[in-house]
């Protein structure tokens, strides 16, 4: 018997520290930087003298060289005090640094890695365009040969960090005729000749996470800016995706944990005909609800994790972790305002940020439908054969 | 020089229970923790290290296997060796033995060099005696300065501020070796970094473990037998009282809650 | 102990006398209360020692609190406290006294020396007690103190040596008189003391600026809400605070308001405090406010309506307007303090 559900004494003692900051340096901060909307540099800075730049770097190259299943959890708790910062966190780690240490030549790595690890660099990566979200085969940035390398053009929109990122992970196409075979991702650069952040997104939630617009106009990039095969782009752009699935997983669960803690912490202090809130059936059978689901998620991303750190293919466990964490979080936040009542209404309590924060859980980084659509292609795909 | 930092294991206060039928303490479901204050003498420890070039910082702790945890925290702040006095032969010391023991470890690790600071929270979170430290000091006949509120060393000389009474600091200074005991005032712990944490619990090196032989510590003055004090009972206090209403006119409410205050002495 | 001593040999209770200013510290008199209580038990005396200068009304002072003999230790050489002449030289007064049971306030002086002392006498030290009496059976002193925070108390006996040694801090007894004082026994003895060992001293002492401190540290903390009505009103509220020795906090609407800093904010969106006393002033009460005080020591909170919520979590209910009660509560401090 194999199966263990227990972790050693190390990951209980980075969960407890990284709790302690969250608490102690995000928990403050928190509602003002959804408030002002903006990136904190100081919080980024604070996050980097922990580690949280390069949870998964190898340490040669200045990064804490830790497991997936470590790096969900740590996304988990930034997620439960901020995850709007969280979610600036997660990009940066597990589509920006990862993709690099993973199909980075060593010179790429050894250029861009120690920067992104230190959180000295922000890191983005993006594939989405006005006219190309889900569908990535309809991409129009595009990439023209020329003798020292491509001339990229296009505009890339949603792109999480590209206001506050000096490493951009862009997906072009190389070959347009060829469709997903003919995308390429090279790596761009902060002030690049031609490369502008455009307009800053007002968002709903995930406030405190920059979302910016960046526009391709004749950007020169050399050659070796290319990360793993030219027209390779695809198959990177997806296991990308299929990583960063379980960061964002992780975020939500954050999020349904949080929910679940203000509002359970709420009901036993706050009475209505003389007994807490928690004595009323209708108001502990939802806590309990809520329990459960944040548990279930929480498993479904430490196995899609655990089957990444194994080398396991994982696309369909990242897309059921994600599909289910994300819902599980906008239940159970929708459920903690309901408990909260009328408070939970209003901006004294952070219960309503979560709320705002949790809904795009379900869009970015595939939304559930696609999810679904993996998940299903896996499932007839077995079926068939 | 070193810079030894004793440090302790404790319960985690808020979920501390007492079986009613036995009446000893349930300890089994509580985390252990490092005493609060002993973050700060870690801390204290590091600064100055950070601030010269040969300091080697040096955690100990006296208990079981488990107290491990509390070492490799301090490892995963930045001490650069720890040491773990653990055997059942120390089980049941008060103050006394416990000074006892870890005294005669520093003395194995300093080997007749003199050139050292010991730093201790002013007291651990579940005894709250603050008796260690200051008995550490005495066994081995160097000063002791309890409660700073600010030290720092200056060359070999260290220089403590320390609450005196209401309102007024004490400075006071002494030369090395001393053993000084810290308040939560006197600095801000940092807290370990995920570098910190993968080096201090991979690196198994970094930990040693002591037991009685190893220090070749007398019998007597261990464990049970070197305890001047023993715990005969334990108990849960009684619950908080009910609220009172103070009334009157607001003059006479006003003298009541005044002498009320001074009776409690927060005047 | 002295190796070869046994624990009968060992008799009568003694109190370490501190001062606080030129003052006998009142803890010492909360001592000599119960002292004489368990010299009554133990069928013997009680001894206030003295290390430094006294004066000869202080004999008086100590004998109407309960001490039947005064020891002055008078040593030119030192003029205050000093850890190693405190422990030299009691240590050498109980080898050769040999006294059942020494008391010591836990002020940071006697935090200082007291553990020392023990040690250099090989016996038990039991720190801050909060209780203290003798076991019939065994003549033992039973020593109460709480421990883990306060969640449990425990009864601690030091069985096989003497002295039995205990703190206490200040405020835990209450002093005694004696209506009919019989007369007190003083005896005055010089020490030299070379310091021969490496000393810890004092430098400097330094009046403390008390501005410096924050909410989150304060032990007493006068807050207020809306009901102060006004920013001046707040200016009652510092003065207060000043009076008391705490701090002064505000629910969000103050701090909303501008009454008081925002980082003085108190409540789910401001700071989480516990402090030792929270005087919560014309404060309704909100659950956004009491989620960050509910766990202060002791509560106490003025509010002119009966019914507001933050009566159900004071200790201290004062039902009154809070602008008419400070004021009256500021000049009865004043009063009581001089008393």
């Amino acid at each position: 018997m194999i199966l263990d559900f227990s972790h050693d004494e190390r990951y209980y003692f980075i969960k407890r520290t990284v709790r302690e900051f969250c608490e102690k340096v995000l928990g403050p901060t928190a509602e003002e930087v959804d408030r002002a909307q903006e990136f904190s540099w100081d919080n980024a800075k604070k996050m980097g003298e922990m580690g949280f730049w390069g949870i998964q770097v190898a340490p040669e190259y200045g990064g804490a060289g830790l497991d997936t299943i470590t790096y969900a959890m740590i996304i988990e708790e930034i997620a439960r005090i901020s995850a709007s910062e969280s979610l600036s966190v997660t990009v940066h780690n597990s589509v920006c640094a990862y993709p690099i240490q993973r199909w980075g030549t060593d010179k790429q790595k050894a250029k861009y890695l120690p920067k992104l690890a230190s959180g000295e660099h922000i890191g983005c990566f993006s594939l989405t365009e006005p006219n190309a979200g889900s569908d990535v085969a309809s991409i129009e940035t595009t990439a023209r040969e020329v003798e020292d390398g491509y001339v990229l053009n296009g505009n890339k929109v949603f792109v999480t960090n590209g206001g506050v990122g000096s490493t951009f992970l862009i997906g072009a196409m190389t070959a347009k005729s060829a469709g997903i075979k003919g995308l390429t991702i090279f790596i761009l650069e902060k002030g690049m000749k031609g490369f502008i952040v455009g307009k800053h997104e007002n968002k709903l939630g995930m406030r405190g996470s920059n979302t910016s617009e960046l526009i391709m106009n004749e950007v020169m990039v050399p050659r070796e800016n290319v990360l793993g095969q030219v027209n390779g782009g695809f198959k990177i752009a997806m296991e990308t995706l299929n990583a960063g699935r379980i960061g964002i997983a992780a975020q939500a669960v954050g999020i349904g944990q949080a929910a679940l803690e203000l509002s359970s912490s709420y009901a036993r202090k706050r009475k209505q005909f003389k007994r807490p809130l928690t004595a009323f059936q209708a108001i502990s059978f939802n806590l309990a609800d809520m329990l459960t689901e944040v548990e279930m998620a929480r498993l479904l991303v430490q196995r899609a994790a655990w089957k990444k750190d194994n080398h396991k293919p994982y696309a369909k466990d990242a897309a059921q972790c994600k599909l289910v964490a994300s819902e599980v979080a906008m239940k159970a936040t929708t459920k903690a305002i309901q408990i909260f009542g009328g408070y939970g209404f209003i901006k004294d309590f952070p219960i309503e940020r979560f709320f705002r924060d949790a809904k795009v859980t379900e869009i970015y980084e595939g939304t559930s439908e696609v999810m679904r659509i993996i998940i299903a292609q896996d499932l007839i795909g077995k079926l068939t054969r | 020089m070193k810079i030894i930092t004793c440090i302790k294991q404790v319960p985690a206060n808020s979920t501390i229970k007492i079986d009613q039928v036995t009446g000893h303490l349930v300890r089994e479901a509580t985390p252990a923790i490092l005493n609060p204050l002993d973050k700060h003498s870690i801390e204290l420890a590091l600064e100055i290290k950070e601030s010269r070039e040969d300091v080697e910082v040096i955690a100990i702790t006296m208990g079981p296997d488990q107290a491990r945890l509390a070492l490799l925290e301090a490892l995963s702040m930045g001490a650069d060796k720890a040491i773990l006095l653990s055997d059942i032969k120390f089980a049941g010391s008060d103050t006394l033995a416990t000074s006892y023991t870890l005294s005669i470890a520093i003395k194995k690790l300093m080997n007749d060099d003199d050139n050292y600071l010991i730093t201790c929270g002013a007291q651990a979170s579940d005894g709250e005696t603050g008796h260690v430290g200051p008995q550490v000091a005495e066994e081995l006949g160097i000063p002791s300065i309890t409660g700073a509120s600010r030290a720092s060393l200056d060359g070999d000389v260290l220089l403590v501020t320390r609450g005196k009474q209401a309102g007024k600091l004490e400075q006071i200074k002494t030369r090395l070796p001393a053993l000084v005991t810290v308040t939560k005032g006197v600095n801000k712990p940092r807290l370990p970094t995920l570098h910190g944490i993968t080096h201090a619990f991979d690196e198994g090196a970094l930990l040693s473990v002591w037991n009685a032989a190893t220090i070749d510590a007398d019998e007597e003055k261990i464990g049970m037998a070197g305890s001047k004090t023993k715990v005969s009972k334990m108990y849960t206090p009684e619950p908080k009282k009910e609220n009172i209403t103070l009334t009157g006119s607001p003059k006479e409410i006003a003298s009541k809650l005044a002498s009320m205050l001074k009776e409690k002495n927060y005047i | 102990m002295q190796p070869n001593a046994k624990l009968e040999d060992y008799s009568g209770v003694w109190v370490v006398v501190e001062r606080s200013e030129s003052e006998i510290d009142p803890v010492v008199l909360e001592l000599l209360g119960k002292a004489w209580d368990l010299a009554k038990k133990r069928n013997t005396s009680v001894t206030a020692v003295i290390l430094g200068k006294h004066a000869d009304q202080e004999s008086k002072k100590l004998g109407i609190h309960g001490a039947d003999n005064i020891l002055g230790v008078h040593c030119p050489d030192v003029q205050d406290y000093e850890q190693e002449f405190y422990t030299r030289v009691l240590t050498e007064l109980v080898h050769e006294r040999k006294p059942e049971i020494i008391l010591i306030g836990a002020t940071p002086q006697g935090r200082d020396y007291a553990p020392r002392l023990s040690k250099r006498l090989n016996t038990g030290l039991t720190a801050d007690c909060t209780g203290l009496d003798i076991e019939e059976t065994t003549g033992n002193l039973l020593q109460e103190c709480p421990t883990y925070g306060g969640n449990i108390m425990a009864i601690i006996q030091t069985v096989s040596s003497r002295p039995q040694m205990a703190t206490v801090a200040r405020g835990v007894f209450k002093p005694k008189i004696r209506t009919k004082a019989s007369k007190v026994k003083v005896e005055k003895i010089t020490y030299c003391f070379d310091a021969t060992r490496e000393r810890a001293s004092t430098v400097d002492i330094i009046e403390q600026d008390g501005e410096t401190r924050d909410v989150r540290d304060a032990e007493i903390l006068v807050a207020g809400g809306r009901g102060m009505e006004s920013s001046e009103n707040f200016g009652l509220l510092e003065e207060l605070a000043r009076e008391i020795g705490g701090k002064v906090a505000g629910t969000r609407s103050a701090c909303d308001l501008g009454w008081i800093e925002k980082n003085c904010q108190v409540g789910q969106t401001g700071h989480v405090v516990k402090p030792r006393l929270y005087i919560a002033c014309g404060i309704s009460g909100a659950i956004q406010h009491t989620i960050g005080m509910q766990d202060s020591e002791h509560i106490i909170a003025i509010n002119k309506d009966p019914e507001a919520r933050i009566f159900s979590i004071a200790d201290t209910c004062i039902v009154a307007d809070v602008l008419e009660f400070i004021p009256a509560f500021i000049n009865a401090i004043k009063r009581f303090r001089n008393s």
